[in-house]
């Protein structure tokens, strides 16, 4: 029992901070047909713009949080507009077009991060807080933080999906853009606050990850990595895929981690992966999923 | 209520309807005939702003839409029904009709507006919770047509309501049409079966290559020498 509970917090807490990175990516995807591969970037981009804020100009944690927030918003809306719509305007909607340009993105992203800021790791760790027990479970500050943030955030953003007008029309031209035009849904805008929401879970998921993990450049692409591997898992293209894929694979390496040894976790992770789509090529939610 | 002058029209830089004129009078159904590929689609297209308009005037109640978008048109009193009774799959037949509203601000609107559209598509009541994609082939068709109807719209434009359905299934959605018709829409409509579209319709224009090449009151158009004529270019 023990044992079970030690396990389950060690994979609430990546496995909510991914199911928030993989939620934004699959709505981007469902909505734009865009597989936004440079959301990691966008995931860092907010990590350093909270060092900024908090480390090098020393703000509280909450504007130091907006700033992060606001400049995670800017960069995926920027990604959006320069990138793709310009794409699409163009006519390019071949995939591999597509793919390489977002990859480029992402790399780019962390270059320009690298060229700013250094490749040391930098550490909050003074933000992690105190240590709780609770019974055989160990939590700081930060990790209650995630586990009573990350669910809410998931519970409002599919509440707006399923309720809202504009969710529904977000869902409307995930379904099919030209109906949607038909009924008088401007796509092009729903395109960017696709973006932009997506962007805006990065950004808190940014700085979560940071002050857990520590932060440094080249965890951008390890990030968008394991995003796309949990959100393909779960189904891409769904909100509940995302958080199934993601929970599912740190409950992997979790175990793996435990009666094997950690230097195999990402073996038996994307072996998971690999062998789920042998089965469900669509992911543990099949062909018949929708957004949430 | 609609004409159209001189409208050339496409997709992109190719141009697929010449010179096209065409009027419809308040209260009117008016179909467009004409073998596959003659253009007839992309008229109604080129009238709602989902194609290219290269050149050409369309004058809606007397003002010139020629310049307005999509959801300025529907706000004027004009929705288009697309072909081949598409839905938005995933989400239920009532969200579906809330879309088909998407420009309507006030609730109680919507409400009513659903109301109506209901009254006239009532098989759909007993599916409102349903996904769109779980409906029949004739139901599918009746959520388009209601989606397109959310709006309450004066002028309906729509491509070949009867594709796909069983006779059964046209025969009601021809009766739900003209019931909306008598209660004062006009119905602008695209229909390859030229034997049901002339039941409803009282005028007709027959396309071919891009272009108007005959037109007339159903009456002439149901004379099947003249068709055939017609249709094989002499």
């Amino acid at each position: 029992m023990d044992l079970i509970l030690q396990l389950i917090s060690n994979v609430l807490i990546p496995g909510l901070l991914f199911a928030l990175i993989a939620a934004g990516f699959s709505l981007t995807y469902s909505v734009t047909r865009v597989l936004h591969l440079a959301n990691g970037g966008v995931v860092i981009v907010a990590g350093y713009g909270f060092y900024t804020g908090y480390s090098l100009w020393h703000w509280p944690i909450w504007s130091a949080s907006l700033l992060a927030i606001a400049i995670a918003i800017l960069t995926g809306l920027f990604i959006n507009a320069q990138i793709h719509e310009r794409m699409r305007e163009h006519g390019i909607v071949s995939a591999a077009g597509m793919l390489v340009a977002t990859i480029s993105v992402l790399l780019i992203i962390q270059n320009i991060l690298l060229a700013i800021f250094g490749s040391a790791p930098k550490s909050f760790a003074d933000l992690q807080g105190t240590v709780h027990e609770f019974g055989p479970v160990i939590f700081t500050d930060h990790e209650i933080r995630i586990l009573v943030l990350i669910p809410i955030l998931l519970i409002i953003f599919i509440l707006l999906l399923k309720k809202t007008k504009t969710g529904k029309a977000l869902r409307a031209v995930a379904d099919h853009e030209q109906v949607a035009e038909v009924v008088g849904i401007a796509s092009r805008k729903m395109r960017m606050l696709a973006f932009g929401i997506s962007s805006f879970l990065a950004g808190i998921a940014g700085i979560l990850f940071a002050i857990e993990y520590n932060l440094d450049p080249s965890m951008g692409i390890m990030i968008t990595v394991r995003m796309i591997f949990r959100a393909i898992l779960g189904g891409v293209g769904s909100i509940g895929g995302a958080i199934l894929g993601s929970l599912s694979t740190e409950t992997i390496v979790a175990l793996t981690g435990y009666y094997w040894n950690v230097s195999w976790v990402d073996f038996s992770s994307f072996l998971l992966t690999f062998v789920v789509l042998l089965i469900r090529p669509n992911g543990i939610l099949g062909k018949k999923k929708r957004i949430v | 209520m609609l004409h159209v002058s001189h409208l050339s029209a496409g997709y992109g830089k190719s141009q697929v309807i010449h010179d096209v004129d065409l009027g419809i009078e308040a209260g009117e159904i008016v179909c467009l005939l004409g073998p596959n590929g003659a253009g007839k689609s992309t008229v109604l297209k080129a009238i709602f702003k989902l194609a290219t308009v290269h050149h050409g005037k369309v004058t809606f109640r007397d003002r010139d839409i020629s310049s307005l978008h999509t959801h300025e048109l529907l706000e004027l009193g004009i929705a288009y029904v697309p072909q081949g009774r598409i839905n938005f799959p995933s989400m239920t037949v009532r969200e579906n009709l809330e879309m088909g509203g998407f420009l309507i601000n006030h609730r109680h609107t919507l409400v009513e507006n659903m109301g109506f559209v209901l009254e006239h598509f009532p098989a759909l009541k007993e599916k409102m919770n349903e996904a769109a994609a779980s409906l029949s082939g004739g139901e599918g068709q009746m959520l388009a047509i209601a989606r397109g109807l959310m709006m309450r719209p004066s002028l309906l434009l729509l491509d070949e309501p009867s594709l796909g359905l069983a006779p059964k299934t046209i025969t009601e959605i021809f009766h739900n049409l003209r019931g909306m018709v008598e209660q004062g829409m006009t119905i602008l409509m695209v229909e390859q079966n030229v034997h049901l579209a002339l039941e409803i319709a009282s005028r007709g224009y027959l396309m071919a290559g891009g272009k108007i090449v005959f037109d007339g009151p159903a009456k002439e158009l149901k004379n099947p020498e003249k068709m055939r004529a017609l249709y094989l270019g002499k």
